[in-house]
């Protein structure tokens, strides 16, 4: 990931120097717990009974995610690529009646086609909004497809600084990223 | 661009968190105890299951002659000789006052009782599982005002969500005795064992053990 994260930085340098500017774009954010598993368990029983004993309880949590996207402009106001995110999950299962505990780690990615769209706004200072669906690629639990659906909305976010390379900050609903991401993007 | 790096690492440090957890765990019964969860659980039938019949026939003993005058009882469907101390004397609970409600009491004569069970039996304060049992108890010393030692024998089962159920019994009679100054049944001899199942399939053979004071029970699983 280290090397990932040094390659887009030289990338972003690179295309800072050569001023480049069209329809292409690339932005890379962290964001904030994943929304499917931020802080996750399954309800236990208000009290003793054979189900709460025997069935292993769980309990999820996630580190930040990182997300990198693509578009590509299809006039001034549209965009659509695709968006690809990681997030880190770590929790445990436990079963009450051997009082044993379990600790795993896992690692969750998405991939999700996407369109943005842009308003017309003041220069340095630039609204856009987001939607995207796709797909899950999860092994947490044993059970279960490890490919899921996955959806995102991103009601409001925002660019400013130059037209190549940027600041970014979006709200983000859905099962991808909790709350909202920040990042660095550039155009090309 | 610096300010960029400053906000990503001030947004990693924001998120870069999470916390332990700790299960705590509250269990119920007649008595006090701090037992481990498998053993507070089979504590449904010590000190409970049990105890709710024993209650009941203490009381039924104790209206025994006030019934028998007054020909006739709201709480009680008598059929048989009306003297639960008498060989086939049956008394059915019929008020939902009582915790066995639908319970039969058989007096088999000699001090000794038949208790037969299907219904649904409390859980707490928010469940009620379908459960069954045939208790045999005999009458022991009179300890306080209307209150007895007891031996009892026990065979039942209980069904629970997700398809669990258990199968338990006495392994012979446990004695249930009253030490010190206590209307509870204190000071208990004898062994319980719990089959659960879930589906058809057996997952566990459960034993708890009693010498003395409940809340000393010995728990064993697996077995």
């Amino acid at each position: 990931m280290k090397k990932l994260f040094t390659v887009l930085i030289l990338l972003l340098a690179g295309l800072y120097a050569l001023q480049a500017q069209g329809r292409h774009e690339i932005n890379l954010y962290i964001g904030g717990f994943n929304g499917e598993y931020a802080d996750m368990e399954t309800s236990e029983e208000q009290y003793l009974g054979l189900s709460y004993l025997y069935e292993p309880q769980y309990r999820v949590t996630s580190g930040p995610s990182l997300t990198l996207d693509y578009h590509f402009a299809l006039n001034k106001f549209v965009k659509v690529g695709a968006q690809f995110d990681y997030a880190k999950l770590s929790g445990h299962t436990y079963t009450h009646i051997s009082g044993q505990q379990k600790d795993f780690e896992q690692n969750l990615f998405y991939i999700l086609p996407q369109a943005k769209i842009r308003v017309p706004s003041p220069k340095g200072f630039r609204p856009y909004g987001k939607i995207a669906a796709g797909v899950q690629i999860n092994s947490v639990y044993s059970e279960g497809h490890p490919v899921k659906f996955a959806w995102e909305v991103v009601p409001i976010g925002f660019e400013w600084g130059g037209q190549v390379v940027y600041g970014v900050a979006e709200c983000c609903l859905g099962s991808v990223i909790l709350g909202g991401r920040l990042g660095i993007g550039c155009r090309f | 661009m610096k300010k960029y790096f400053v906000i990503l690492a001030a947004a990693v440090a924001a998120v870069a968190c999470s916390k332990g957890e700790d299960y705590d765990v509250t269990v119920g019964g007649r008595n006090t105890y701090s037992l481990s969860e498998g053993a507070s659980y089979m504590m449904f039938i010590a000190d409970n299951l049990v105890t709710d019949a024993l209650d009941e026939i203490e009381l039924a003993l104790n209206l025994n002659d006030a019934i028998m005058a007054a020909g006739q009882s709201t709480r009680y469907l008598i059929t048989g000789p009306q003297d639960l101390e008498e060989a086939g004397s049956t008394w059915k609970v019929i008020s939902n006052a009582s915790n066995v409600v639908g319970m039969e009491i058989v007096s088999q004569g000699n001090a000794q009782w038949k208790f037969t069970y299907a219904g649904e039996y409390a859980f707490g304060l928010a469940n009620a599982y379908p459960t069954t049992f045939v208790m045999l108890v005999e009458r022991g010393d009179l300890k306080s005002e209307g209150h007895y030692n007891w031996t009892v024998t026990l065979s039942g089962s209980r069904e629970e969500k997700n398809s669990y159920r258990c199968q338990f019994e006495s392994l012979g009679p446990v004695a249930y005795q009253i030490e010190g100054q206590t209307l509870g049944w204190n000071y208990l001899v004898g062994k319980y064992s719990m089959k659960v199942f879930k589906g058809e399939e057996a997952i566990d053979l459960c034993l708890l053990s009693f010498n003395g004071s409940i809340s000393k029970a010995q728990f064993v699983r697996g077995l």
